[in-house]
Order: structure tokens, then C-alpha cells, then sequence
């Protein structure tokens, strides 16, 4: 599916409980939204290619296990946006948003290339609804797993209009309430010795974990700003284990905020280069 | 932070009884820079932490050729008070610890213990910057108890003229102290004597580290063979504020 004029469509709406959409081998372009899932609809998307869209992914409000299962996609950027984002380059792969029991990878990891963001998590309380049924919707403690996926070139673009700091990042979590937990795992299925791929590489920060808990767990990242940044973590819990970091010119940072006895850092083998 | 850096392997601010172990931090590609006082490749770094637990960790080369250091520091630690510094192993750095402001701990002596420190220009610099480096007591030698913290400093085995002589193998103080400091070093001489531990000022006579090394001991500390999971690290216990909490499912402590 791709733009039949010169300007971007805006998406697939997977939205009711009842929906689904299964994409197995498909090609997805020139759109604003990509693939919508939302409120629980099911969606298995597969091996697809998704290609010059502003936002390939996103799940929103979706809490029941199963429902979404994205494996060995590619998400990449071959061209330029059409307009009204000709003078941009896509911003995420996967957004999710207020969603838990989320698995990205778990039957093939995705690839993440040219972005300037891979996958982002967010969790904040939200008004819903519609007329006079709008009310506080408080995500509840989430989880997500992200396993085996890999991000190449994710930097910011000096024509992005939004200039946050969390652009750049392969991964970007943050709860910006504090209801309840997050907790965000980012693993790989085979060790480090075994993973023939590279899991970040040429990234502004790898992973940033911001007021999350984690685990992250034998990822590869090579030649990035930051390896492993955590933020505003105050009581939270991250174990950063098994790890492989080459020339990357900052680790593992952990910054501010009370931890007590929470962030574990072991067996991480680090080479640093001098310039 | 350390100005000019051109890496750092693990950074923590402001930690709190957090665990560092058991990681393997290797510096490349080195240059022959040395004219920068303050270290710009830093293996483990952590700024104004309560009771971190380094242990276990390696900065080295990886094994690769031998090297003039650079300005690189294997452990920077600056104001870290109650730090637990145990079985560390530190090879060709340029700085094997550097300690800024207090660390460590006065009260204890066994925090910094069974640390392997070799082939640096200095194996442990306490510096002073705006405040002076110290790590505390390092053993102790009592009434009671003579107790050897099995610290080791050795000296670089390929001194090559980019290094400094001075440092070599020297607990060396940096500082413009007017008064005498008390912390001390208890060892063996074959580890540490008092000719090696030496303070650059006017006043160095009196601002260096004591180092005492009695004939015998009644302890000496020795790193665990069974692994990390044997080390008696420092840990907060969880209070009821944070308890109730995880009780109620608002934070994780899985």
C-alpha cells in the first residue's frame, strides 16, 4: 500500500476489541499512521516492510495479552516523506502508548533503520472518551517485553521540528505518571557470544530508560552516543546484565534520583576507544 | 563531570547502595596524550553515591599491547561516602582509583579491600580539587585488631617515557593541605610501604597517607572465591514507605 498522489494517507484503524488485522508480507508507504491497533484489537503483523510513513506503529490503549504481535518487520526510511512531512524523516517504528503485555520480537526481531526513533513506550494518565463520558484514564502497571530487535542510525534529523531530547533513541520508555509501575525488558534470546547481529549501532542513545523499571539483558551496541542511560528512576528497579558495549562513548549512565539498592550492573564487558 | 572525556565505561550519580559488579571495561587505541591533569577516559565513574558497591570489576587494556596511559582513571570516584571498593582488578590505567572529595569511609576499614592494582603511573590518586581526596581507612592496626585490607600496588613493569616516574606505584595525595590528615594505610611493605605513598605540596610531609605495616595481623581480607554472590555488600534495607508501595503494585521489585 503506498501514496497514489503526492501527499501522504493517513493509515489502517484497527480500533473495536473485536477487529483484527493479520499482515503477513506486506509493503506499507507514504502513510502518516501506518497500522493503528487500538482498544484492543489484535493485530499480527509480520515480515512486512514499512517504508517512508511519518509513524509506522501504533498501539494505544491496549491491555489484554495476545493482542498485538509484531515480528521481523523492517522499518525503514529509503526516500523522502511526501508531503505534508516532505521535510522530514520518519519519527517512530513503533509508538506505544498506555499499553501493557506487549511483546515486540517475541517471534523474530524487527529491524529498525534511518528513524529518529526506533520503538517509544509512554505511559501518562489520559482524558477518553467522547461528549459526556470523557473521563481519567490511569494506565495500569505495565509490562513490555521487546526481544531480539535491532536499530541502526537512529539520530535526530536537523529538520525535525520536534527538537526533545528523547529523539534519537532506539528505545525510548518513559511513565510520566507515578500511579503505577512500568517495567520494560529488553532482551535478547541468545547470549552475546551466539548473536551474530549487532543490536544497536550509529545510535544517539541506545536505550533510554526513564522513570521505568528493567531489564536489560545481552544487547550489543556498538559506536552510539549513550549505551544504556537511565533517568528519573527514583524507586524503580534496573538490572543491566550481559551486555556488550564497543565505542560507544557513554556506557552505562545512570543519573539522579534515589535508587535504593536498585540499579544492578554485571557482567558487562565495555571497550572504550580514544578519540 | 569530568571535562574532555572521550569515554566513559559506567557512570552513577547520585546512587544509592547500587551494585557495579563483575564488569570488564577495556581502554583502546591510546594516544600519548598526557597533558591533561584531569582523566578523559573513565572506566567506572560515580558522583555523590551512598554506599556503591564496586566489586569485582576489571579496567585493563584487554589484554592487548602495552601502552603509555593517558589522562585515564580505571575507578573515579568523587564524594561517594560509605563506597564498598573490593577485589577490583586495574591495569593499565593511568590512574588506577581517583578519589575526589570523601569516599570510602573513615569508620570502617575493610571497604576498600583486595583491589589488584597494577602497571598505572599512580594506583590510587586522592586529589584535590575544590576539596581533597581521601578513601578513608584503609585496614586498620589497633589494640584489638590488626587487620590488612590486601590492597595491592604494583609498579609498572614497562616504564616508557611518556609516563611519569613520580607516580610510579605511589598512593599519591594532590593537595595544598595545611594540616596533617589521619587516614592510613595498614598493609604489608611488599604492598605498600611509606616511601611509596607520597603528597605533592609544600606541605607533603604531613598530607600523605600514613602507611603502617605491622609485623603481624589478625586478618587479612581475601576476595571470595565463590563469586559476588559471597561479598558482603552494602545494602539499604527497604523501609516501610517503599514496602507499602511494591504492596500495592505502584513501583517494582522484581
Amino acid at each position: 500500500m503506498q501514496a497514489a498522489c503526492n501527499g501522504m494517507w493517513d493509515g489502517i484503524y484497527v480500533s473495536d476489541p473485536t477487529a483484527e488485522i493479520i499482515m503477513d508480507d506486506c509493503s506499507v508507504s507514504d502513510a502518516m499512521n501506518g497500522v493503528v491497533l487500538a482498544n484492543n484489537a489484535k493485530g499480527i503483523l509480520t515480515s512486512n516492510l514499512f517504508d517512508k510513513n511519518y509513524l509506522n506503529v501504533l498501539i494505544q490503549l491496549n491491555t489484554l495479552a495476545g493482542t498485538c504481535d509484531s515480528s521481523s518487520n523492517t522499518f525503514g526510511f529509503s526516500g523522502s516523506l511526501l508531503p505534508p512531512y516532505e521535510d522530514y524523516k520518519p519519527a517512530y517504528g513503533i509508538y506505544i502508548l498506555n499499553s501493557t503485555m506487549i511483546d515486540i520480537g517475541s517471534n523474530g526481531g524487527n529491524f529498525f533503520e534511518n528513524l529518529c526513533n526506533g520503538i517509544s513506550i509512554n505511559e501518562d494518565q489520559e482524558i477518553v472518551g467522547e461528549g459526556p463520558y470523557l473521563h481519567l484514564y490511569i494506565p495500569p502497571p505495565s509490562v513490555v517485553q521487546l526481544i531480539d530487535n535491532r536499530f541502526a542510525n537512529i539520530l535526530r534529523d536537523p529538520n525535525y521540528a520536534n527538537t526533545g531530547d528523547a529523539i534519537g533513541s532506539g528505545i525510548y520508555v518513559h511513565r510520566a505518571d507515578a500511579m503505577f509501575g512500568l517495567r520494560v525488558n529488553v532482551l535478547n534470546s541468545v547470549s552475546v557470544a551466539a548473536n551474530t547481529d549487532v543490536n544497536f549501532v550509529a545510535c544517539e542513545k541506545a536505550i533510554w530508560l526513564r522513570n521505568t523499571s528493567s531489564t536489560v539483558d545481552k544487547q550489543k551496541i556498538n559506536v552510539c552516543g549513550v549505551g544504556i542511560l537511565a533517568t528519573e528512576c527514583e524507586a524503580k528497579k534496573i538490572r543491566v546484565t550481559d551486555n556488550n558495549l564497543m565505542n560507544t562513548y557513554w556506557g552505562i549512565l545512570k543519573s539522579g534520583d534515589e535508587m535504593t539498592n536498585g540499579f544492578t550492573a554485571i557482567n558487562n564487558t565495555i571497550i572504550l576507544a580514544e578519540e | 563531570m569530568p571535562r574532555a572525556n572521550t569515554g566513559l565505561g559506567i557512570t552513577i550519580g547520585e546512587g544509592s547502595a547500587d551494585k557495579i559488579f563483575n564488569n570488564q571495561i577495556h581502554f583502546t587505541t591510546p594516544s600519548n596524550n598526557q597533558t591533561v591533569a584531569v582523566p578523559n577516559m573513565i572506566g567506572i565513574y560515580s558522583n555523590s553515591s551512598d554506599a556503591i558497591n564496586l566489586v569485582g570489576n576489571t579496567v585493563d587494556n584487554g589484554g592487548g599491547y602495552e601502552y603509555a596511559r593517558t589522562n585515564n582513571a580505571g575507578i573515579y570516584l568523587l564524594d561517594n561516602k560509605n563506597s564498598l571498593l573490593q577485589c577490583n582488578s586495574l591495569n593499565y590505567t593511568k590512574y588506577g582509583v581517583f578519589a575526589v572529595g570523601t569516599n570510602g569511609s573513615s569508620s570502617q576499614y575493610d571497604r576498600t579491600a583486595g583491589n589488584y592494582m597494577n602497571n598505572s603511573d599512580a594506583n590510587l590518586m586522592l586529589w584535590k580539587v575544590t576539596q581533597e581526596g581521601t578513601l578513608g581507612q584503609v585496614g586498620i592496626n589497633s589494640y584489638s585488631t590488626i587487620y590488612d585490607a590486601n590492597n595491592t600496588y604494583l609498579e609498572p613493569h614497562d616504564i616508557n617515557s611518556f609516563m611519569a616516574p613520580a607516580l610510579y606505584n605511589k598512593v599519591f595525595r594532590v593537595t595544598d593541605c595545611q594540616n596533617p590528615f589521619s587516614d592510613e594505610i595498614v598493609t604489608t611493605p611488599n604492598k605498600l610501604d611509606q616511601t611509596r605513598s607520597t603528597a605533592s605540596n609544600t606541605n607533603a610531609n604531613q598530607c600523605m597517607v600514613n602507611v603502617t605495616n605491622p609485623l603481624t595481623f589478625n586478618a587479612t581480607y581475601t576476595c571470595p572465591t565463590g563469586g559476588i554472590g559471597t561479598v558482603d555488600i552494602v545494602d539499604h534495607p527497604m523501609d516501610l514507605h517503599y514496602a507499602l508501595r511494591v504492596a500495592n503494585n505502584e513501583i517494582d521489585y522484581s
